[in-house]
């Protein structure tokens, strides 16, 4: 499988401004059981690595900028789940028949956003068309999710919905929402794995990042208001200290990765 | 190929949302696009436009892009104008969406999609009974699952005999 990455190059941005943290994107390998497979066939599966690095010469803390369950990508609300296992074979049919390279934007507001694919000829803007690769994708990774909950015996759980964090305090970032937050000691690092088979399978050049080169005092909510039957956005501002992490608000370095999976017809 | 097509829509959807409509064209299709058409079998596909404000989750903004597959679209001019019936109820859905700002994370998923096209087909099978047409096969839908999950836009979709387009419709 392995061969099959023509080639990627690392690009790194932002050099220059403030260093206290980076974001590192890197790619790596797993060996798992076939998810199409019967048996246990082992196959190599990408993964994407995002390690965060605290430069910094305090403790701190901030919300994670992009988000995964079960290794995988949060592309939706996997709500609604059915035959999902059936799905999957289907949804792997699909093939990306596009020339050009796409960015993958993996900014993730808080927990209600999910990865935004789009075609990188086109000019980023704030409001942008959405390109039916990301249907691709949300089908292929809401299948893999169901078939993951299966695999980790948590059935139970697929009721639910697994980005519902109700507030954010002191406490809740602590416990409820412990999953969106990261807490690093000086030059302490963390990494999160991101499952690309999704992005193998559809096959084509995709260049993964960040759009947005900031940490915010604050994270962007959604409720729906009762009154107005609308969804409106509020901003919760951040604790700025807990137990002795200071709150980190600040740019990061970061770098583009990118990676050209061949479509296989 | 595309006078046509605009001609046809000014003659049988004169009142069409064309206000929340992007990109109405044949022509001008992406590589993807056509792939997801040629593959679904689909005559035509609309795709909707997001933004995001406050550095916050991205939103529906309301408006989309209807794209006609120049493979089966033109077949006749009656499979011209159910497709176009069909994707005007998804740019009146979307439309909707975006007027509550309905976050684009719940919309991308399978459950979500399959219950536009319920109610999408539904007009369209409307459109064909009037014109004594065969029905064609949409597939099956669960839409116990759909009321369950989304009753409200549920309930909503299901009105689109309501969309103000919809009253001056006709095949001629």
């Amino acid at each position: 499988m392995r061969k099959f990455i023509v080639f990627i190059l690392l690009i790194f941005t932002n050099v220059g401004f403030s260093q206290n943290l980076n974001i590192n994107i890197s790619l790596g390998w797993k060996n798992e059981i076939d998810y199409l497979s019967s048996d246990t066939t082992l196959v190599e599966i990408p993964y994407l690595k995002i390690t965060y690095t605290n430069l910094s010469l305090i403790p701190i803390y901030f919300p994670k900028k992009t988000f995964n369950a079960y290794n995988l990508p949060y592309w939706s609300k996997s709500i609604g789940l059915d035959q999902k296992d059936k799905i999957l074979k289907n949804a792997l049919k699909e093939k990306n028949y596009s020339t050009n390279p796409y960015f993958v934007e993996m900014d993730q507001s808080f927990y209600e956003n999910s990865w935004f694919v789009y075609d990188i000829s086109l000019q980023h803007k704030k409001t942008m068309e959405v390109d039916p690769i990301n249907e691709y994708l949300s089908n292929i990774y809401e299948s893999l999710f169901y078939c993951m909950t299966i695999k980790s015996g948590n059935i139970n759980t697929l009721d639910k919905n697994l980005f519902s964090p109700i507030r954010i305090t002191k406490e809740s970032i602590l416990n409820d929402n412990k999953d969106y937050f990261l807490f690093l000691k000086q030059n302490e690092s963390h990494t999160d794995y991101f499952n690309l088979y999704g992005f193998q399978s559809l096959g084509g050049e995709f260049y993964f990042s960040f759009r947005n080169n900031m940490f915010f005092k604050y994270v962007v909510i959604s409720n729906f208001n009762l009154k107005t039957k609308k969804y409106e956005m509020h901003k919760v501002i951040l604790p700025e200290n807990i137990n002795g992490y200071k709150l980190y608000s600040d740019k990061f370095l970061f770098n583009e990765l990118k990676i050209n999976f061949p479509v296989i017809k | 190929m595309m006078i046509f097509c605009q001609n046809a829509k000014k003659k049988w959807f004169p009142d069409a949302p064309m206000d929340k409509v992007n990109n109405f064209t044949v022509d001008h299709v992406s590589a993807t696009t056509q792939a997801n058409m040629d593959g679904a079998n689909a005559l035509a596909k609309t795709n909707p436009e997001a933004t995001s404000v406050n550095n916050g989750p991205k939103i529906l903004t309301g408006r989309s892009s209807v794209y006609f597959n120049k493979n089966s679209a033109f077949k006749d001019a009656k499979t011209l104008f159910f497709a176009m019936g069909h994707e005007f109820v998804h740019v009146s859905q979307i439309a909707f969406l975006g007027s509550i700002n309905f976050l684009y994370s719940s919309f991308n998923n399978e459950l979500f999609h399959n219950m536009m096209e319920f109610h999408a087909y539904s007009y369209e099978f409307d459109l064909e009974r009037s014109l004594n047409s065969n029905f064609m096969n949409a597939g099956s839908y669960n839409t116990s699952q759909m009321m369950k999950t989304y009753p409200d836009i549920f309930d909503t979709f299901s009105k689109y005999y309501n969309y103000s387009w919809v009253k001056t419709v006709q095949f001629k």
